[in-house]
């Protein structure tokens, strides 16, 4: 599924909902759900000063006659779709939402065995992380998403103390937290999110519902189902 | 990539790969925004940035100035440089005894025994893995506010504390909750281990060395400052335990040692130290533990900064059959091609042990070459390096790979130079060429490839000093007026008096040495230590008076 409005000219294949409803099915389990809390980052003083003497003067600043020169300088070939680094991509997500600390820690040991198949590097680097992914990757992603996506929609006071859903409205305003999910997951702008990939996810999140998933917890396919989105997976 | 369209299309989340000309700001910006903040943009952000190339512009700066920027850049050249340490290379440097006596660390452990709700407490190791009660009387024990995370009160014996200092920064920490501690970044949780936190800062010493150089801004030719390295506060911990560590045979400066005993523990980030001494058997990122220790042998410190730091690859056509005592691989045929550059490049490293022996000492210095250029030292290879254009250009290569995605094509080498002179001109701003490189048009395209180019441009090619940054001589430059004042600079060392260096005292003797002292001030490699407003100066007024009078 590619949900921008750039290919919203081809209508969503049956099979294709066909395997997004078994997907939502298959991610549907037991969650308790809490309020929403968010963290964004912000400007700082990023680096102390270095200890020791001076390392001098410091590079230069912005030149825009000389950047304009080399921006002059054109190509024809397009960026390549990036990977989201497989080491890193846990954590980044969890901290737009969460503050560090133990929580995050112990949520990311729950994903730490699924590191390597997602394609990650070992402590040396002697094994790179990949740069694209093969079924190994997609499987183990999808085991990593409903277990972070559990963590962000519908957060268990056992497991994760304090943490409340990240969706913005009540359980039963399922167009607001899913336009909401769909756009902090795949990262596009709202108005580019195609309408049928909205109602294929409210399809998702019914599906969830009728097999027993309370509140939130219906919403833990529909995100798995977002971070599994070529969108998501490619930048 | 053939697998990944397989298995998506298994999946039925197939997608197009249809290329889409022209600018997309919206897809820039969220290619940008993630890359560099590690975060997807907000309707609100696209509907301030994705506006038009000024907003867009200001969008990319800000992601520039972001906290997160840190973080995404250490990440960045822990790839870039491959350097990764597993937990055992600690166990290399412990002392198996302090006085003679065997196992007697000062070893902690803390954490919440019996339960969540206890309170955290800290007790000697030794008395935990006895058996024994946790060391005193519960009414004993008092709080102390941990250098790990100074929010924590910790409960500890009288004992600990006399030991282990107020914030118990002398003594190694193991968790009672090793999972949870592998994943804990200092100063962010209670939970925190001495070996996960020490192993995993040293692995990224040399990421976190030139990413503090980047994101302050200096000069990226400051990542093989010699005298300059990284730390942060579990390697300032580390540093800490001469009691517990071997640390006398790292080879620190004792400087660093003495600086390190002031700072603070509490550090998350790398931060830059400089020691005052020119140290010649240190460069900057090739010379920390962790660069040193993961590639462990000569020739592999030699091929990998080949690799990382030049974009050059040794490659040659391999004999048919290997002789069994090929003799001097310099000179044998088919070793030579690529060993009689690798190994007297090799060479440099000599003053540094190989694998375990790292910690041997110092050997002497060498006499060998690299690059058409001799040295005697991993400074002095630093400084070869710096002046190769190779090195800004590999910088480019590196970076231009992380935000497109891919490498240059054959068709893009003008735009690769004429990146690597925007660098070089802005000496060395590493911020400045990912800022440059996220504004291209090329980035700002909304199509994508599969990233696989089939007619890749070559490797920057060796040789090429780097072009001066664009100086404007607007006026008449003279030697009595502009330079010989300001020799002072450089007759320190350079005197006529001096056997072992070029005399720099006479007009005559800047004519003829102006342009190479030019190339080494503009890199930084020259006069040893900081540079400053008046090295700029000398170095224009060389620049300048060279020009007009060629």
């Amino acid at each position: 599924m590619r949900l921008s409005r750039l290919s919203s000219r081809c209508a969503l294949p049956r099979v294709r909902i066909i395997v997004l409803l078994g997907l939502g099915l298959h991610l549907s389990s037991c969650y308790v759900f809490r309020k929403k809390s968010t963290g964004e980052g912000g400007k700082a003083g990023i680096v102390a000063p270095v200890l020791g003497v001076s390392l001098g003067e410091k590079a230069g600043e912005l030149n825009e006659a000389a950047l304009n020169a080399v921006h002059a300088v054109g190509t024809a070939f397009p960026p390549a779709g990036v990977r989201p680094d497989p080491d890193t991509v846990v954590r980044q997500l969890l901290l737009q939402y969460r503050e560090p600390g133990s929580t995050v820690a112990r949520e990311i040991g729950r994903v730490e065995e699924y590191r390597m198949l997602l394609g990650g590097a070992n402590a040396m680097f002697t094994i790179s992380p990949q740069e694209t992914y093969d079924a190994t990757s997609l499987l183990a992603e999808l085991k990593v998403a409903k277990e972070i996506c559990g963590s962000l929609v519908a957060p268990q006071r056992d497991q994760h103390p304090g943490w409340q859903t990240i969706l913005p409205a009540a359980a039963s305003d399922t167009d607001s937290n899913i336009r909401f999910l769909a756009q902090r997951l795949i990262g596009l702008p709202s108005t580019s999110i195609d309408e049928n990939a909205i109602s294929s996810l409210k399809a998702i999140h019914a599906a969830a519902a009728s097999d027993g998933a309370v509140g939130y917890e219906a919403y833990v396919p529909v995100c798995a189902t977002l971070i599994l989105d070529a969108e998501a997976l490619l930048l | 990539m053939r697998l990944l369209f397989a298995s998506l299309a298994l999946a039925g989340l197939t997608f197009s790969l249809e290329t889409h000309a022209g600018e997309d700001l919206s897809t820039a910006m969220r290619r940008a925004k993630y890359l560099l903040n590690g975060a997807m943009p907000t309707d609100a952000e696209y509907q301030t940035g994705a506006v038009s190339q000024d907003t867009y512009h200001r969008a990319v700066r800000s992601y520039l100035e972001d906290e997160r920027f840190y973080d995404t850049l250490l990440r960045y050249h822990e790839r870039v440089f491959g350097v990764g340490l597993p937990e055992d290379y600690l166990e290399e440097l412990l002392r198996s005894d302090i006085d003679g006596k065997q196992e007697k660390f000062a070893s902690i452990t803390c954490g919440r025994f019996g339960g969540s709700t206890k309170r955290f407490r800290c007790v000697w190791s030794s008395t935990l893995e006895r058996g024994a009660s946790v060391g005193c009387p519960e009414s004993w024990e008092q709080p102390v506010s941990v250098f790990w995370y100074p929010k924590l009160a910790a409960w500890t014996c009288p004992s600990v504390v006399k030991a282990c200092g107020q914030d118990l920064s002398n003594c190694f920490i193991r968790s009672n909750n090793e999972g949870e501690a592998r994943n804990s970044e200092l100063g962010t949780t209670e939970t925190f281990d001495s070996r996960y936190a020490v192993i995993r800062s040293l692995g990224r010493q040399a990421a976190g060395l030139a990413t503090a150089v980047a994101v302050e801004n200096y000069p990226y030719t400051k990542i093989l400052e010699p005298g300059l390295t990284a730390l942060d506060g579990a390697i300032a911990h580390f540093y800490n335990q001469k009691h517990h560590f071997r640390i006398g045979e790292l080879n620190l400066d004792p400087e660093i040692v003495d600086i390190v005993r002031k700072t603070s523990f509490t550090d998350t980030r790398f931060r830059l130290l400089k020691t005052s001494n020119y140290d010649y058997a240190s460069a900057g990122v090739m010379t920390t533990f962790g660069w040193l220790r993961r590639y462990d042998k000569n020739r592999t410190r030699a091929n990998e900064l080949y690799k990382r730091l030049l974009c050059r690859e040794f490659t040659a056509d391999l004999p048919r059959v290997f002789p069994q005592d090929p003799g001097n691989l310099r000179v044998a045929p088919g070793c030579a091609d690529c060993h009689s550059v690798l190994d007297p490049l090799a060479d440099f490293f000599l003053a540094w042990g190989e694998g375990a022996d790292l910690y041997s000492g110092r050997q002497s210095a060498v006499n060998t070459f690299f690059n058409g250029k001799r040295g005697s030292s991993v400074a002095e290879l630093a400084d070869i390096i710096r002046d190769d254009k190779a090195f800004a250009t590999c910088t480019v290569q590196n970076a231009w790979g992380w935000l497109m995605g891919r490498k240059f094509y054959k068709d893009e080498e003008t735009l690769r130079t004429s990146l690597s002179d925007y660098f070089i001109g802005t000496n060395y701003s590493f911020r400045e060429l990912i800022y440059a490189i996220a504004t291209h048009p090329a980035f700002l395209q909304g199509g994508r490839t599969d990233g696989v180019v089939t007619d890749p441009l070559q490797a920057p090619p060796l040789g090429e000093a780097p072009s001066s940054p664009s100086i404007s001589c607007n006026r008449t430059y003279t030697y009595a007026a502009d330079i010989q004042p300001r020799i002072g600079l450089c007759t320190g060392c350079h005197s006529s008096a001096s056997t072992s260096r070029q005399s720099l005292t006479s007009e005559s003797q800047w004519r003829t040495w102006g342009d190479t002292a030019v190339k080494m001030m503009a890199s930084g490699q020259m006069p040893p230590g900081p540079s400053n407003s008046a090295v700029q100066a000398l170095k224009d007024a060389v620049y300048c008076w060279m020009e007009q009078n060629p």
